[in-house]
């Protein structure tokens, strides 16, 4: 119930954060100090509910569905704390918190530098809002009871003491196919046990369990930073809307960069640990297998890193007052990146990638399915529609030639090489939406190539000059 | 302007064009008709579950493991896997093989078994205490 509560609050008062923000922006006067006071509430709700929720596992509290259904009382504390993220519902929440935590840190960031705070963290609580939908009791939320909806529940995670109270007969039942007993959850048990003054959480004494596939070390690591990461995605998307909204691109790529990198650091370590732990598991595909969860955390990976080395360009060329170059390609990058997390996130929620993939989450009803895709339409409606309201400003004040022989070049036509490879692992991750799958010798061919490029390029644009090289002498240090 | 759409766009030109090839070389199709499977005779995943009655083989010599599946239809097919049976084979509700039916039988190269997440069935029986 609590927990319900304080995630319910915690929605309200994103929203008004968001509303707060916008009016900001607006010009209105006294609404800064509200969207603050808005925005650190949502944060401190969200912390609270992950307290809580960390609580209610760590003391066994069976009443929760969630915590009946992923947790058990006889795991190791470590894979215990990790039952947290083991379900939508606490995965969502996890991600949820992060968001929390960088967008407190994202808030006195952008207070002290200008008029910068309203319009990048009125997007910002926009996506926290999102997420604290996706976890309210609308829809995924960890805090549901279990005896909400009708569920058939083993008699071996039933404390006997009570097994043979006369007014619980009518519930147990037994199961032909696997002989196994069990008693049926539901409202009408409840009503029952709240009338003979028993506690659910003394009524069932153990849970599912965690699945045993992920009782490992790794799964104490690898999801958290994860999530980190894709937290962190939301941040160079805030700051480009920013710029969008403002009209103004020079500021924001230095703003930024710090975020960026981070980030993308951070998602890049999230992936290789999942490979390691990958590999350490019969039937996982060894370090990478072109799974679709897989996949599907690469591509905002390679977008990131790709944006990375185009900011830095912008950064360079502006410098000692240079005109910026490569404005549009961080701006679409920056927005992407976010998208292909929100889609990623689609892709393996859903339901859609069903038969595909090992990590499949269970199916999450149709409720779900359409919000995932009304949050990631909208975010690509805000991204993709602001880059194109602005577009003929752009192309009107940022459009510069680039010497072949430049550093800026091959970082720009490396950049490109990610991109490809991103578009290529993509489109074979969505190949099931269309009934169809691609062989791992799909990406692994296509992307040997692009590596070769890549490593070219990297060599080639230590040597390259920024803005031009003499060819001669070019080809004098490529000498031996 | 022009000398960064040439190199972006000719990486991104050439690379799209390979990538819609090797798509068409290298797709698997869901199937989920086994008259289709075995009419055909190219690789696919095909789904179906398994035939519990005609239980399975396990020849460790050779390391093949082999079973029963049937489709909606009612079709039958024989699968013929070189590898070891999956963990959770016996309680899986879905099967999805991936591979060709040849010479009668279906040869498949990876076995993806789909087990029930929740316990849904209304069981027969109430016990007496």
């Amino acid at each position: 119930m609590l927990g319900n509560i304080l995630l319910t609050l915690a929605l309200m008062a994103g929203v008004f954060s968001v509303i707060m923000y916008f009016l900001t922006y607006k010009g209105y006067q006294n609404t800064l100090s509200l969207a603050r006071i808005g925005f650190h509430s949502t944060a401190v709700l969200v912390i609270a509910s992950s307290a809580l929720l960390l609580y209610a596992i760590l003391t066994h509290q069976y009443q929760y569905k969630y915590v009946y259904n992923y947790s058990g009382s006889d795991l190791p504390i470590g894979l215990l704390m990790s039952t947290f993220y083991a379900g939508q519902e606490g995965s969502f929440l996890l991600w949820t918190f992060w968001t929390s935590i960088f967008g407190l840190i994202l808030l006195d960031y952008t207070s002290k530098r200008g008029d910068l705070e309203p319009r990048v963290m009125v997007t910002f609580s926009l996506v926290l809002s999102f997420l604290l939908v996706m976890v309210s009791p609308l829809l995924k939320s960890p805090f549901n009871f279990i005896w909400m909806e009708k569920d058939f529940i083993e008699l071996k995670n039933i404390n006997s003491a009570f097994l043979s109270l006369p007014a619980l007969q009518g519930f147990i039942f037994s199961d032909q196919q696997s002989n196994k007993q069990f008693i049926q959850m539901g409202k009408e048990l409840y009503a029952t046990l709240t009338a003979n003054n028993i506690l659910l959480s003394d009524f069932i004494v153990q849970g599912k369990g965690l699945n045993p596939l992920l009782q490992n070390f790794w799964m104490q690591i690898h999801p958290p930073i994860l999530f980190v990461g894709f937290a962190m995605s939301a941040v160079p998307f805030s700051f480009a809307f920013a710029a969008i909204l403002k009209n103004e691109y020079r500021d924001w790529v230095k703003q930024a960069m710090p975020w960026v990198l981070a980030g993308t650091c951070v998602l890049g370590l999230a992936i290789m640990l999942g490979g390691y732990w990958a590999y350490g598991i019969l039937g996982w595909g060894g370090y990478w297998g072109w799974d679709p969860v897989e996949n599907s955390s690469l591509v905002p990976w390679l977008v990131g890193v790709a944006s990375i080395h185009t900011i830095l360009v912008q950064k360079k060329t502006q410098e000692k007052g240079g005109g910026s170059r490569f404005v549009k390609t961080n701006l679409i990058l920056s927005i992407m990146t976010f998208v292909l997390v929100l889609y990623s996130t689609f892709l393996t929620r859903s339901g859609i990638l069903g038969d595909a993939s090992v990590h499949s989450f269970a199916e999450p009803g149709m409720a779900v399915y359409l919000f995932l895709i009304i949050f990631l339409l909208l975010f690509i409606v805000l991204g993709i529609g602001g880059i194109i309201y602005r577009w003929k400003f752009l192309t009107e004040h940022f459009s510069f030639e680039e010497n072949v022989l430049s550093r800026e070049l091959a970082l720009f036509t490396g950049s490109v090489a990610l991109i490809a490879s991103s578009i290529i692992v993509l489109v074979g991750t969505s190949a099931p939406i269309f009934g169809t799958t691609v062989q791992t010798s799909f990406y692994n061919e296509l992307n040997l190539p692009i590596a070769i490029i890549i490593g070219v390029l990297n060599g080639l644009s230590l040597m390259l000059k920024w803005k031009h090289t003499e060819g001669k002498q070019l080809w004098k240090q490529s000498q031996f | 302007m022009k000398n960064k759409y040439l190199f972006g766009g000719g990486i991104i030109v050439v690379f799209m064009a390979v990538m819609i090839y090797l798509f068409t070389q290298t797709n698997v199709q869901y199937e989920s008709s086994f008259s289709k499977v075995m009419k055909e005779g190219k690789t696919v995943k095909a789904t179906g579950s398994w035939i519990k009655e005609k239980n399975y083989e396990i020849d460790i010599s050779n390391n093949i493991f082999s079973f029963y599946m049937k489709d909606p239809e009612g079709n039958v097919m024989k699968v013929i896997y070189h590898g070891t049976i999956p963990n959770n084979f016996e309680s899986s509700t879905s099967l999805v093989v991936t591979g060709k039916f040849l010479k009668g039988d279906f040869h498949a190269t990876d076995i993806l078994t789909k087990c029930p997440s929740k316990y849904q069935d209304q069981p027969v029986q109430q016990t007496n205490s």
